[in-house]
């Protein structure tokens, strides 16, 4: 279909093996994960674990293909290798923001994955924990992919990961503190962030048919 | 085909010179069509505007004539008068040859030995 | 003379150079280069052309009725290729071969495949194929002439196709571009720019000369070899032949340089010689007469 070719035509062949393959061993780990903490039973242990693995997955699930049409977007310039090519194709905006799209939704694939291993494994409201972070750090992905630097993403999921450390922390009982979360500021958590998801979307579309328009 | 990449003579003129000795020979028959522009270009490895010229001349010469979509066609040619006009130039020839063989006292039995002799060459 | 392409006015501004206006006549069924010396223009031009930046005024129009580059069926015409880094670094054979059956309809998979072998580089079934920034500029090049020569095209743009390739490989690409000619009969035509005429001069019947951002001379190669000559001639007759030349090279034994042809019997009688330019003279003189003007 339409957008599969014109994320094809940013990054070529033999994507859908590497993606399937890091998506299995991603879960893989996760499996593993579950295991060593039913064996193993250290709060301390089942804590990290719990904090930092939809973090890691998150950033996994969004890594995939996105970085790639980040890298185009930087490397938007008439100096780097490729800038021709893609340029002088027809509708060459129209392939870039598809591709960007198709990323986004490659990468919901794996998000929402993690989201019913993790329920499995860990415990229920894991999903929304995983599903939520990972669609917010899309956003944030999508909102600064143009940006030349790093650092503001960087700088964006490691305000996440003290926030969400901080929590848990403060909270001591991970299992009590966010299972207490009554219903509706779930749903609302969901809502907030999932129209924040939205609204990233809208952004690095705009964004995309700006730069490519811009010729350096 | 011989061309000279390097000779004095541009290689559209050698390449007319060469089609013309052999129209006028008749190794190239009246009704025959000579190669493609572009393909005698890509044979010879010159420039397609190189042939094209070659074959502007020849036509300037009514040896040819282009043929809408089919490329250029030999002429009929006048072989009585292009005979006569060698046989002119060979008279030239001779008078010269005669005007040498007298100032270096060649008889006139020598000068056919002569001739005879560069015949068989 | 049947066009393939004309421009008229064509502008492109930077802040330290300016690309034109450009009035430029491309005859169909031949192949014309466009010379010039570097940072003249000539890949500014091409990248106008070919829709990889677009003008700030003037307008061109292709194959007789185009006049929009952004149209896709005009593209798909246009066999563009660029002069260093035309695909993207970490790309191997494969992806350039996928990328280019998503970007074009008419690329053919397996005559790339053969081009590739015959060019001697990576095809896309070759096992431990290199990335691109892992090949050499000859090798990167060779690919991407593969590349653009595995679809079906009616105008060939290829920016220095020759300046990173050894002379057997320019040879033959020359070969490859009159086998291009022959297969169009008349109604496939080549743009092709360089910097270094003397190895593409058997390939070029229709020259554009570039300085600066405008065009100083275009014409048939034939034509501009009858039109200029080069004169050559003792250093101590120089001062009597100098004003009609175009271009000039003296020292304390000779003198060269280009000029009209019309002036020969001049040049004659003053006990200089007259030959019939080679392209590779007439660029040199043509371009140092651009210089000298500047």
């Amino acid at each position: 279909m339409k957008y599969f070719n014109s994320y094809k035509l940013f990054y070529g062949k033999d994507f859908i093996k590497q993606y399937f393959a890091l998506s299995a061993l991603n879960t893989a780990a996760l499996l593993i994960t579950g295991v060593l903490m039913l064996v193993i039973n250290n709060d301390g242990f089942t804590g990290f674990m719990t904090g930092c693995i939809p973090l890691v997955c998150g950033a996994f699930a969004m890594g995939f293909g996105f970085g790639l049409v980040s890298s185009v977007f930087n490397g938007n310039l008439p100096a780097n290798p490729g800038y021709r090519f893609f340029h002088s194709v027809a509708g060459g905006a129209e392939h870039f923001k598809r591709a960007i799209l198709f990323s986004n939704i490659m990468s919901l694939f794996p998000i929402a994955l993690y989201g019913a291993v993790g329920g499995l494994v860990f415990k229920h409201y894991i999903i929304v924990v995983m599903t939520v972070t990972g669609l917010f750090m899309m956003a944030i992905t999508n909102i600064t992919s143009h940006m030349t630097s790093p650092w503001i993403r960087i700088g964006s999921f490691c305000v996440i990961g003290f926030a969400y450390g901080f929590y848990a922390g403060v909270n001591g009982d991970e299992e009590e503190g966010l299972a207490a979360l009554p219903l509706n500021a779930t749903i609302m958590i969901c809502a907030v962030v999932l129209v924040f998801y939205i609204v990233s979307l809208i952004v690095v579309t705009t964004t995309a048919e700006k730069r490519w328009s811009k010729e350096g | 085909m011989k061309i000279l990449q390097n000779s004095d003579v541009p290689i559209y003129k050698q390449i007319a010179t060469q089609f013309k000795d052999d129209i006028m020979s008749g190794s190239i028959a009246e009704g025959e069509y000579l190669p493609s522009i572009r393909g005698l270009a890509k044979d010879l490895k010159i420039s397609v505007i190189t042939t094209m010229k070659a074959y502007e001349q020849l036509s300037d010469e009514g040896l040819i004539s282009p043929v809408q979509g089919k490329g250029y066609i030999v002429n009929p040619q006048d072989r009585e008068m292009v005979r006569e006009q060698h046989l002119r130039l060979l008279e030239q020839h001779l008078q010269n040859a005669m005007e040498s063989a007298k100032l270096a006292g060649v008889s006139r039995e020598e000068l056919i030995k002569m001739i005879t002799v560069l015949y068989e060459i | 003379m049947d066009t393939i392409l004309t421009s008229k006015g064509l502008t492109k501004k930077y802040s330290k150079f300016t690309l034109g206006g450009i009035d430029l006549e491309l005859p169909k069924g031949f192949a014309t280069a466009l010379i010039g010396a570097n940072g003249a223009g000539k890949t500014t031009l091409i990248d106008v052309l070919c829709g990889v930046i677009h003008a700030n005024a003037g307008e061109v129009t292709y194959f007789g009725e185009y006049t929009d580059i952004d149209s896709a069926k005009l593209r798909e015409r246009i066999g563009y290729c660029a002069a260093q880094g035309f695909f993207p670094a970490g790309w191997k054979a494969k992806d350039i071969a996928e990328a280019m059956s998503v970007a074009y309809e008419k690329f053919d998979r397996e005559r790339f495949n053969k081009l590739c072998q015959e060019l001697e580089v990576d095809d896309e079934n070759t096992k431990k194929a290199k990335p691109m920034y892992k090949q050499s500029d000859g090798n990167r090049m060779r690919t991407a002439l593969a590349a653009v020569f595995a679809r079906e095209t009616d105008l060939l743009i290829l920016d220095e196709p020759g300046s990173s390739l050894d002379p057997l490989m320019r040879d033959r690409l020359c070969d490859r571009m009159r086998g291009y000619l022959d297969d169009g009969d008349g109604e496939k035509s080549i743009l092709f720019s360089t910097h270094n005429i003397a190895d593409m001069e058997n390939a070029a019947d229709y020259a554009v000369f570039m300085d600066k951002g405008q065009i100083i001379e275009q014409g048939f190669v034939e034509d501009l070899k009858d039109k200029y000559v080069i004169v050559r001639g003792d250093a101590a007759d120089y001062d009597n032949s100098k004003a009609l030349m175009l271009s000039h090279n003296v020292n304390k034994t000779a003198f060269e340089g280009l000029a009209l042809a019309a002036h020969k019997n001049r040049f004659e009688a003053e006990g200089a010689v007259c030959e019939r330019p080679t392209l590779q003279q007439l660029s040199i003189g043509m371009l140092k007469y651009a210089e000298e003007r500047r």
